[in-house]
């Protein structure tokens, strides 16, 4: 049985975000498998009145800035869709479980899982669908552990290994200058939407601590965030004395769907290391990291630690419980400037931070075209579940038809 | 012996086909002697009740799911499995596609356990357990018995009333075989048909020797099965026994029927002096199959 597919990332994969890179590199396979024809594109956000094509993939429109769930029901009618497969959060849906318990569509969804534990509230709602696939091994021990028995097999994110790959920061003289970089200085990378996830604020903690200390140190940031988002940045580097080192990305550039790949590996490259210590469902930024031999720093809970092969682990001192009772552990920043501080001396050491064996372990698991195999088989079980579970009321059998017209008169 | 019967309805206020069956065999059983209870979600019978019963009777209970079978086969409680339909092995009952893929299904995978723990297993029909056993051969080996739906032959005779024309009950389904009874008529008309219990589907026309009238009451069903010549039911998917068959053709109609039909998968479906005699003791012979499959001598 093919599946025909309601691919539903949150954003369009012309989007330069992680959602929009996801949808970007697995539909083509998804298209060259099961045909172009049988992959239906709903990517809400970001193209609201957009409908057109992609790839060959029609692309549908939704009319909210959420994942769009009050159109996925009519949408999978409309296009004869036997599967809904969506890429993101699975904490703010409320109308799809409903749709998936009454057996209304079959729902697999690839998510994060960057919480502590399993509250009720998210394991009610994710208990419907049909197939849990986690980002991370971690997300799978804590879906399994919460009891859920539809936890799918891990796939991690891939990359474009053409693209993220290591490049010698030597021919990028201009970039390295509009990052704030110089080729002896430390340079520091860190990249967030999400601001408050991200624990800029503790990171940037860490980098005024490790300046205090190592004040003979040319430290070099550059935050690949905007200026205000959730929070305003400008005024914790003021706070934190960090101001007159710090640059920020072109906000305009920003505000037209993101610097291109090709751009932000190049970026990667510049720097000696990678921040991301955040609680992280999958966090795309250290695997880019990695795939440039650039090494990052990760908190030890979330998928951060499975992930890295060059970088240093940091222990959550606290957790923060947001409103939808998810529990997120927070990054310690002395605990990180104590990292940064080892860096340094290993930069010192080894003329430059780069590790060979974190680009084979990039190369060797990451390749899109090993993530779209680990799909095809969830996409094919799906499939044969999909008969098992009878989820459309089947046609009779052939025999039953030949049966049906075989006309017995009893007088 | 003392009796369970699980059943979704009670039997006793309700009406539909199943019901009108389990009534007739349940008050055969209290006339044999049996210390029968009925079990439904609203009845307040508890597993303390169970364990005290020599055996439950399975009768279709669809509120009974596998947690609970599961609490009765570890309290080894016997019971008997009377099948009305394709419940609990098909999710859709009546419409049971009987296709390859029917092999594969969960449900069959969750439930044939228990169904191989059952003391008898009570199917309908020939064609009803032949469509069983199409996804679960494991089940051949089982104790069954046969139970055409008991009909109260007494309501159902020739009345020697002028015919004319076909009647047909509840086939505008498309489930129960629209396309086919529509063919037929397309085929055949000359024939006038009275499509009885309405026509679920009124926005697709019909053919013009078609006419379709709403739902009869029961004790009046006999009057007009007289005044037609000829039943007619072609269901898509086999069902498991049909007893209003039974009853035109008591009443003097000729059945054109199909493969499909459960009643007439039985061999002494030729004569009506045979059908009479089969489905008047069917309680009868019910019981000494629970009898006999419970060492009990009838």
């Amino acid at each position: 049985m093919n599946p025909r597919i309601l691919f539903n990332p949150k954003d369009h994969p012309n989007l330069n975000s992680g959602y929009g890179i996801i949808a970007r590199y697995l539909l083509p396979y998804l298209g060259d498998r099961y045909g172009r024809e049988n992959v239906i594109i709903y990517a809400p956000i970001f193209q609201r009145d957009h409908v057109g094509e992609w790839d060959g993939m029609k692309v549908i429109s939704g009319n909210t800035f959420d994942f769009g769930e009050n159109l996925i029901l009519q949408h999978y009618k409309n296009y004869e869709c036997n599967l809904l497969l969506q890429v993101g959060d699975t904490w703010p849906l409320g109308i799809l479980p409903d749709l998936a318990y009454s057996d209304q569509i079959l729902w697999v969804q690839w998510a994060p899982v960057d919480w502590l534990g399993m509250p009720k509230n998210i394991v009610n709602r994710i208990r419907a669908a049909h197939k849990l696939v986690p980002f991370s091994k971690y997300g799978e021990n804590s879906l399994k552990r919460g009891g859920l028995p539809n936890v799918g097999p891990t796939i991690w994110l891939g990359l474009n290994l053409d693209i993220w790959k290591p490049l010698p920061r030597k021919d990028f003289p201009v970039l390295m200058n509009s990052l704030g970089y110089s080729y002896d200085s430390f340079n520091v990378l860190m990249v967030a939407a999400n601001q408050e996830r991200k624990r800029i604020r503790q990171e940037l903690e860490a980098l005024g601590i490790f300046r205090k200390l190592s004040p003979n140190v040319d430290l070099r940031i550059y935050l690949h965030s905007p200026l205000v988002g959730e929070r305003d940045l400008r005024a914790d580097l003021d706070e934190l004395e960090l101001n007159d080192i710090t640059t920020f990305p072109d906000p305009y550039i920003m505000t037209q769907g993101g610097f291109p790949e090709e751009h932000m590996a190049k970026v990667f490259n510049c720097a000696d290391i990678v921040l991301n210590v955040a609680m992280e469902g999958f966090g795309l930024c250290q695997t880019q990291a990695q795939a440039c031999g650039v090494p990052v720093v990760v908190l030890s809970e979330g998928a951060g630690p499975e992930l890295t092969v060059f970088g240093w682990e940091i222990p959550a001192t606290g957790v923060e419980t947001s409103a939808a009772q998810m529990a997120q552990p927070m990054p310690d920043p002395i605990s990180i400037a104590r990292c940064l501080e080892e860096a340094w001396k290993l930069k010192q050491e080894r003329g430059e931070l780069r590790s060979q064996a974190a680009v084979d372990f990039i190369r060797g698991n990451f390749g899109w075209d090993k993530i779209a195999q680990q799909w095809f088989r969830v996409i094919d079980e799906c499939m044969i579940d999909y008969q098992r579970y009878c989820l459309q009321i089947p046609l009779p059998s052939e025999d039953l038809y030949r049966r049906a017209n075989n006309l017995l008169e009893v007088t | 012996m003392k009796v369970v019967w699980g059943q979704d309805m009670d039997f006793i206020t309700h009406g539909g086909g199943a019901q009108l069956s389990d009534r007739a065999h349940f008050l055969k059983g209290v006339k044999r002697g049996h210390d029968l209870s009925i079990l439904t979600p609203n009845s307040d019978i508890t597993m303390e009740d169970l364990m005290r019963c020599e055996v439950l009777i399975a009768s279709n209970p669809l509120f009974m799911n596998i947690t609970s079978f599961k609490e009765i086969m570890g309290h080894n409680i016997p019971y008997i499995w009377f099948f009305h339909d394709y419940a609990p092995l098909c999710k859709y009952r009546l419409f049971y596609p009987m296709r390859d893929t029917c092999k594969l299904c969960y449900l069959k995978e969750r439930w044939l356990p228990v169904f191989l723990k059952s003391r008898l297993i009570i199917w309908l029909s020939p064609l009803h357990r032949e469509s069983w056993l199409y996804i679960c051969p494991e089940l051949e080996d089982i104790r069954y018995h046969l139970a055409p739906s008991p009909v109260n032959v007494e309501l159902f005779s020739d009345l020697g009333l002028e015919r004319k024309g076909a009647i047909s009950v509840e086939s505008l389904h498309p489930f129960k075989g629209r396309e086919h009874v529509i063919k037929w008529a397309n085929d055949h008309q000359e024939v006038d048909i009275t499509f009885v219990s309405g026509n679920p589907l009124p926005e697709e026309p019909l053919p013009l020797n078609c006419k379709v009238m709403g739902a009869v009451p029961y004790r009046a069903m006999n009057e007009l099965y007289n005044k037609h010549e000829m039943f007619l039911h072609l269901p898509q998917s086999p069902s498991p026994f049909d007893r209003c068959v039974v009853e035109a053709y008591l009443a003097g109609c000729k059945v054109i029927g199909n493969e499909l039909i459960g009643a007439l998968s039985y061999s002494w479906f030729k004569s009506r002096r045979d059908v009479s005699i089969e489905c008047s003791s069917s309680s009868t012979f019910f019981w000494e199959a629970v009898e006999d499959a419970m060492g009990i001598k009838s």
